[in-house]
């Protein structure tokens, strides 16, 4: 870390001795999660987890004391990849987000299951799987995997985390493409 | 939703320290991370909301559930019928090892290590026609003290000495079940019982002038009585 932060000579080799040897060590671990990037993709986010290092080194990087700058640099170089799928992604319209839908007719006055039987209908427009929005409810209530299993249609603990995931993406990308619905939403339930 | 993966082990406490470290300096710099965050946290607003007023469902009936019960009451069933079979055995080892026992009043008939395998050999109660003697082994002497051991046939003899037996059926036997009735056999030089069993309550008692050999399917029940005499001059009964 001192290394990085001097600009010395020896401390400018020392620092690209550590980049040079935790380049393979992130790479075997990155790889395996993105294996659809080139080798080119790799140079270009592997010079921006750099890039972002040394900026925050020089902004005064305090690691903790059981954080390893290698596990760190990782973290740092992981990030940067997603930074690079999203900027590439751009302008590309994502499938299976469906245009805006009538957002939960939630007021005030409504009990909680009136409101809870809103939220599920809305919820079913936007996942477009009425058994998906089944596992995510169910889940928040506290039910184990083991139990949806149990009270769905779905065969294995596989599928509902599957399905609990895959239904988690689509809310949160729908609130993503479709701010001001997001805002009215959040207005109704979070008051803010 | 490019961040999704990490917001969620964010809050599910699933990140190393280096990983959290990074997270939080991520957070700090990435306005699209926040985007996403605020996204995440209202989603999970709405799946609270959508989840407190719901009616919990009635389980579906579990066919999975329905065959581990039968599995466990079908191997319950298995491990008890074990257990009274070796309960059942043990009885009636310890009470043949009581009836075997020489007394000053009632003579050995055959040791007890003779018996147990036997037994298991014996699959149905045959009549006490079958008590009968060996015609061939007249011309045998018999051993003094312990004539059944002298007979641990070979399967070729134990072969050719059924076939004697199925025979030798048309000897004037008893031919009632050893039951509760008493039943005394007639002397023999030498005599062979072999697949018959007798009951509790019954009396069986044999007697022969050389030897009395109990073979494989001999069974006599606690609480039967039997004898077997060797009575060469009719003063030393075995």
């Amino acid at each position: 870390m001192q290394a990085i932060r001097e600009e010395e000579q020896a401390g400018q080799q020392a620092f690209r001795w550590f980049l040079e040897q935790v380049k393979d060590y992130a790479l075997g671990y990155l790889q395996r999660k993105y294996p659809h990037l080139t080798t080119a993709d790799w140079e270009t986010i592997l010079a921006n987890a750099n890039l972002t290092l040394v900026q925050r080194v020089r902004k005064g990087l305090q690691l903790q004391a059981e954080t390893k700058l290698s596990s760190y640099y990782v973290s740092v170089a992981d990030f940067a990849t997603l930074d690079f799928l999203r900027d590439r992604q751009k302008g590309i319209a994502e499938d299976e987000i469906p245009d805006a839908v009538q957002p939960p007719q939630i007021v005030e006055e409504m009990e909680a299951r009136e409101r809870a039987e809103a939220i599920r209908q809305w919820l079913t427009q936007v996942i477009g799987n009425e058994q998906q929005v089944q596992v995510l409810l169910l889940h928040t209530r506290g039910y184990s995997h083991q139990d949806i299993v149990a009270v769905t249609d779905y065969d294995s603990e596989g599928a509902t985390r599957n399905a609990l995931l895959k239904g988690k993406q689509k809310i949160a990308r729908y609130l993503l493409r479709h701010p001001e619905q997001a805002q009215h939403i959040r207005t109704l339930l979070l008051d803010k | 939703m490019h961040y999704f993966d990490w917001i969620q082990a964010k809050r599910t406490g699933q990140l190393t320290a280096a990983e959290g470290q990074a997270y939080q300096h991520e957070q700090a710099e990435n306005t699209a991370l926040r985007v996403e965050e605020d996204a995440v946290e209202l989603m999970e607003a709405l799946l609270s909301a959508g989840a407190a007023g719901m009616v919990d469902p009635t389980p579906a009936p579990q066919p999975d559930a329905g065959r581990q019960a039968a599995g466990y009451r079908r191997s319950t069933w298995v491990a008890g019928s074990v257990m009274a079979a070796f309960l059942l055995l043990l009885g009636w080892w310890a009470t043949q090892q009581i009836t075997t026992t020489p007394t000053l009043d009632e003579p050995a008939t055959v040791p007890a290590k003779e018996w147990g395998p036997r037994f298991e050999e014996s699959v149905s109660p045959v009549p006490v026609d079958d008590v009968v003697p060996n015609k061939k082994e007249d011309d045998v002497a018999a051993p003094a003290t312990t004539p059944v051991a002298q007979h641990e046939p070979t399967a070729p003899q134990q072969q050719e000495q059924e076939k004697e037996l199925v025979s030798s059926t048309e000897s004037p036997q008893t031919n009632a079940p050893v039951g509760d009735q008493q039943n005394q056999s007639k002397s023999k030089d030498n005599m062979v019982l072999q697949g018959m069993q007798v009951d509790k309550g019954g009396v069986l008692a044999v007697s022969s002038k050389k030897t009395i050999i109990l073979k494989a399917g001999f069974h006599a029940k606690a609480g039967a009585r039997f004898t077997a005499k060797v009575e060469a001059d009719e003063a030393s009964p075995r």
